[in-house]
């Protein structure tokens, strides 16, 4: 029992500083390989090691069962840390760290939810908590092709 | 017209206590790399320039032989150029090297490979043995020199949340090292992750700043060890709002600490900080006036005009002849990244000044600081221009 105890109180450290639970997560140099040989877009979440704002948007989105099934099928899910020092090596053959890749991005406050192509090219970026229903809009934005001839603003104001 | 002079000369006294920009000699280029082949100044501490004597001595990465690997270049007696690259890890992937100066124009390095951290002794004529410190897995070494004589190397030794920051000193002769009795620098019963640790002499003991992680978010320690004895309690460097707001968790972050000695007793403590979460991090530092003992308020070392955007990769150095402090980083407020620089003089920090030849065309980031026993502040940074990368350094002068 008191076993039990310590595994859920270890779980519910890691869930602070993690992506959320159950969710196929993928380093981003990884990703970007799988996302190669699955045809799907990548869905990117840069977090941060006590962020609240991505402690929220794990329990109250995240959570959704029906956006859970949405997104695993519907992307390759890649999570980075904007302080960790956990290196990857860049389509170039470059090799940085998670940290870096931030800076790189112009990740300075978390979480940012970045949706990605195939190949890695940035479609847009939503920083902050998002809702379920935020969350729906911006895959809808992707699956359905609105990137390719309107912005997320433009296609949000229509909805 | 009497409250008015008083106030001009108030606001001119304010302005006279804060110190001028620096001038500078024409950058050099250290090394220089074909498309492919990649340039990174990343270390704990941020320590890739040191001056031993005459000689000044830059460390990086690059990939040029296929894969990661350790690189040295010597710019000796005032010479108009640095000397080839010469390799100094050994045959696997290498990562994040740092440099402190010893005397006699020997500098100690070190690095991490395997997962293993090594140390050497190498100077433009010799490269001693190269020898391993702490038990793998090891990472994110940094070491400093005291003008005491004192040698030390801290590093995050451990898995994953079980990483703690060890301090071990080292003695030298000539080029042979030996390690004395690694021990843990934080002893306490509820450590968690201890990363990026940064280590600094004084002339009554030695500091290490680290990243923990024990209250739920990234968070910036210090401790202080008197001189032979054991490490004192920790302390928080980092200063968190008194009523956080809840949404924003345990509190802002605070990452990739630096410290800087002037030899005596003044340490300053730099790193990036986001209390100011809105525009990413901002360049924080913190003084100690009793070798390390104890620090006082936190300071923003970047002036305003640098709030609307984030600052990364802050280096320090602390000027032994006159107490002179500096931090270093870059930005990207004109745009593209370049190099920017802060001075602290009798408590008040300076404007941001830019680094000759690390701003303009391309990007000019990863700056990392030093003074030398004369005063001279020696700069190294990486420029990226037109899918080519090199490395530059650039000196002071009076």
């Amino acid at each position: 029992m008191r076993y039990l105890l310590l595994l859920v109180l270890l779980g519910a450290e890691i869930a602070a500083a993690d992506p959320p639970d159950n969710y196929p997560f993928v380093s981003y140099d990884t990703g970007l390989q799988q996302a190669q040989q699955e045809k799907k877009p990548i869905f990117l979440y840069f977090g941060r090691y006590g962020c609240g704002f991505c402690a929220k948007t794990n329990k109250e989105s995240f959570s959704d069962a029906d956006l859970k099934k949405r997104y695993v099928d519907n992307y390759v899910l890649v999570y980075a840390d904007a302080e960790s020092g956990g290196r990857l090596t860049l389509p170039s053959g470059e090799r940085i760290t998670e940290a870096e890749l931030g800076a790189q991005l112009n990740v300075f406050a978390t979480p940012v939810f970045m949706y990605l192509d195939m190949n890695g090219e940035l479609l847009f970026r939503a920083p902050g908590f998002k809702t379920v229903k935020e969350f729906v809009d911006f895959d809808q934005y992707v699956q359905e092709g609105h990137y390719k001839t309107q912005s997320i603003n433009e296609f949000l104001s229509k909805r | 017209m009497t409250r008015f002079l008083l106030l001009l000369a108030l606001c001119c006294s304010h302005v006279n206590a804060l110190a001028d920009p620096l001038r500078f000699e024409t950058p050099l280029s250290v090394t220089a790399v074909s498309a492919g082949v990649f340039l990174h100044l990343d270390s704990s501490g941020r320590r890739s320039v040191a001056i031993s004597g005459a000689v000044a001595a830059v460390v990086w990465e690059d990939n040029r032989s296929g894969k990661p690997a350790i690189y040295i270049a010597y710019r000796v007696q005032d010479k108009s150029g640095f000397t080839p690259s010469e390799k100094i890890s050994m045959q696997s992937s290498a990562y994040e090297p740092v440099i402190t100066a010893l005397g006699a124009q020997r500098f100690l390095v070190a690095w991490e490979e395997d997962e293993r951290l090594w140390l050497r002794v190498v100077s433009p004529s010799k490269k001693g043995e190269v020898i391993v410190i702490g038990q793998a897995p090891a990472k994110q070494i940094s070491i400093a020199a005291g003008t005491n004589g004192k040698i030390g190397a801290v590093w995050s030794q451990g898995q994953q949340r079980n990483a703690y920051v060890y301090y071990g000193e080292l003695q030298v002769a000539a080029y042979a090292i030996e390690v004395v009795s690694p021990r843990l620098v934080d002893d306490s019963k509820d450590k968690n992750v201890q990363l990026y640790p940064a280590l600094a002499f004084s002339q009554s003991g030695h500091a290490v700043a680290w990243e923990d992680r024990r209250h739920g978010n990234t968070r910036i320690f210090a401790a202080f060890a008197p001189k032979g004895q054991p490490f004192l309690p920790y302390q928080q460097l980092n200063e968190l709002e008194s009523s956080p707001n809840p949404d924003l968790g345990k509190g802002s972050g605070a990452m990739r600490p630096v410290l800087a000695s002037d030899g005596k007793q003044a340490i300053i403590a730099a790193w990036m900080d986001k209390r100011n979460w809105r525009s990413g991090y901002d360049v924080y530092a913190a003084v100690s006036e009793n070798g390390g003992a104890s620090f006082a308020k936190n300071e923003q070392a970047q002036d305003e005009f640098g709030e609307n955007v984030p600052q990364w990769h802050a280096s320090a150095a602390l000027r032994e002849t006159d107490g002179l402090g500096a931090v270093a980083w870059d930005d990207t407020r004109n745009e593209n990244s370049d190099v920017f620089y802060s001075l602290r003089k009798q408590g008040e920090w300076s404007e941001d000044y830019e680094l000759p030849g690390a701003a303009g065309p391309g990007r000019q980031s990863h700056p990392a600081i030093v003074f030398d026993g004369q005063g001279s502040m020696h700069a190294v940074w990486l420029n990226h221009e037109e899918g080519h990368s090199s490395l530059h350094y650039t000196r002071s002068v009076k």
